[in-house]
């Protein structure tokens, strides 16, 4: 099965796109980072608040706007508070393109049903259902139950939560020289075509995983591959000069030369 | 039979996706691993012979898990076969954890009672000793655990093993990812919070209305409410541990990919 849920979007342009849903991890722990840099900032607002307005106390203040100038520090206290709290959200997802620093860090992403960037409105519309969810976690299980992994603000706004895709790209692989001087010997003597793509696909794997496997398990699993590799190509011994790794490497880097 | 999915991207796992996964796997099969977990617990309650047989169903959970995560589902019948094989195996695992950890407590216990007799009058370094120790102790003891995270799921698919080989296999595994397992557990208990709230008002709950039906605050409405409340408990634990089940399962997956190239085959020609 795969590890992740997939899910097929239809462009305006009737282009048909493929993501990867967030998923319920990513989205809790984008969530939590969220919050505890939201907190933080509610910590600064309400500290300089705190400092403004001592320093105005200083009878200065009630001078000017007379005996209810209290009530006044304390709205405004709470109005910067309220407009941290629901503006952080809308703020970063507006002009992030559906991203928040929590969602940054752990690469994902909000977009529209249609694949297209989320705007002002569907990450106000988010923002707004977000205590609903949070009451007695509704969201999480909505999260977990329906087969889009939505919120009620995702169904309301319709959005989706995906894996950012950018984190995608194609690793370089390192080959030794060795290999390089073997890979003109190997053609001469073996008939490679009998390898199919899906087989280069995992010698591809191996070369590129091979650094954090533990030593015993590359022994074992790089002799594993040059013996199915040697059986399907009919070579009758394994070089001897040789590791199984650089003769893996070797039939790699002849996959990979133009057959023409 | 490989996962074309996973294979392609070499990226390792991160501790989100691995929950995430976790949660997918127990979604798709909620019911039967559910089942699973209630018959575990129920086998609970019979000493020692049941108790076996109830690691061996929670560990079967983690099999199931782990079969579907590389394109060979079992099913539960040939599962439970397997694993009710190797029952007194599973019961070992944990009787020798168990012993180990005695040993090294009373071994602590010890130096302890040294060090105290040792520096009776001078309470300062008393007081810095034992503050040092209890978090050294504390940080020790997490660590450990984590390593130790694995513990059951070699017996449960590897062949040619013995109860103690599971233990050492779990802490080769672990090595280099405490770090990653510790956020797994961290981010799985986030997502089971809700449900334990809910659990929590549940009972409350439960108990104000026996309470007031009852009329009285007699020792039968408590007797009742406490039934209730075991029982709901019961019930949660078992739809919370398949998920803990299958995020164990998708580890070990994961290291097992990533530490020694599971899934790297070439096609069998034979067949």
């Amino acid at each position: 099965m795969h590890i992740f849920n997939r899910v097929k979007l239809d462009t305006p342009e009737s282009v048909e796109l493929e993501f990867i849903l967030a998923g319920i991890g990513s989205r809790a722990s984008a969530l939590i980072t969220d919050y505890l840099i939201l907190g933080l900032s509610l910590l600064i607002v309400v500290l300089v608040w705190t400092v403004i307005s001592a320093l105005l106390l200083n009878n200065l203040g009630v001078m000017i706007f007379g005996s209810t100038f209290g009530y006044w520090i304390v709205g405004i206290a709470f109005f910067c508070m309220f407009a941290t709290y629901a503006g952080y959200f809308v703020f970063f997802e507006t002009f992030w393109q559906g991203q928040t620093p929590g969602k940054r860090m752990h690469k994902i992403r909000v977009i529209s049903d249609n694949g297209q960037p989320i705007g002002l409105k569907a990450a106000a519309l988010r923002a707004l259902l977000r205590p609903v969810d949070e009451f007695f976690f509704l969201g999480t299980y909505f999260i977990l139950l329906s087969k889009q992994e939505k919120r009620l603000g995702d169904l309301a706004a319709g959005t989706i939560v995906v894996q950012d895709g950018s984190q995608i790209k194609s690793p370089n692989l390192n080959v030794s020289e060795q290999a390089k001087l073997f890979n003109l010997e190997l053609g001469e003597f073996a008939d490679l075509s009998r390898l199919l793509p899906d087989d280069f696909v995992i010698i591809r794997e191996y070369l590129l995983r091979r650094k954090n496997l533990s030593p015993k398990a590359r022994a074992k699993v790089s002799l594993n591959l040059a013996q199915q590799v040697q059986k399907i190509i009919y070579l009758e011994v394994l070089p001897a000069n040789i590791s199984a790794d650089v003769f893996l490497e070797s039939v790699y880097l002849a996959y990979q030369e133009p057959k023409f | 039979m490989r996962d074309y999915e996973y294979s392609g991207s070499t990226q390792p796992l991160s501790a989100s996706d691995i929950v995430s996964a976790g949660a997918k796997l127990y979604r798709s099969h909620l019911k039967e691993y559910f089942l699973l977990a209630l018959k575990a617990y129920a086998w609970a309650f019979v000493p020692v012979y049941g108790w076996a047989k109830t690691i061996a169903l929670f560990t079967l959970i983690s099999r199931l898990a782990f079969g579907e995560l590389v394109n060979q589902p079992e099913s539960i019948k040939s599962g439970q076969r397997f694993v009710y094989s190797r029952k007194w195996r599973f019961l070992l695992v944990y009787l020798y954890l168990f012993l180990a950890e005695i040993a090294v407590f009373s071994l602590l216990l010890i130096i302890g009672y040294v060090v105290f007799s040792v520096f009776k009058e001078q309470i300062p370094i008393l007081v810095i000793f034992s503050i040092i120790a209890i978090i050294a102790f504390i940080i020790a003891y997490i660590l450990i655990a984590l390593r130790l995270y694995l513990v059951e799921m070699p017996l449960a698919i590897e062949e040619n093993i013995t109860p103690i080989k599971s233990i050492s296999r779990s802490w080769e595994l672990t090595k280099g990812s405490t770090r990653q397992i510790f956020l797994v557990l961290v981010t799985s208990s986030l997502i089971l919070m809700p449900i334990q709230i809910l659990v929590s008002f549940i009972n409350s709950i439960l108990r104000v209305v026996i309470i007031s039906v009852l009329q009285n605050n007699s020792s039968s409405a408590i007797a009742i409410s406490s039934f209730l409340s075991i029982l709901v408990s019961f019930l949660i634990n078992a739809l919370i541990v398949p998920f803990l089940q299958t995020t164990q399962a998708v580890v070990y997956y994961e290291l097992r990919s990533r530490c020694e190239g599971l899934g790297l085959q070439l096609r069998d020609h034979e067949i």
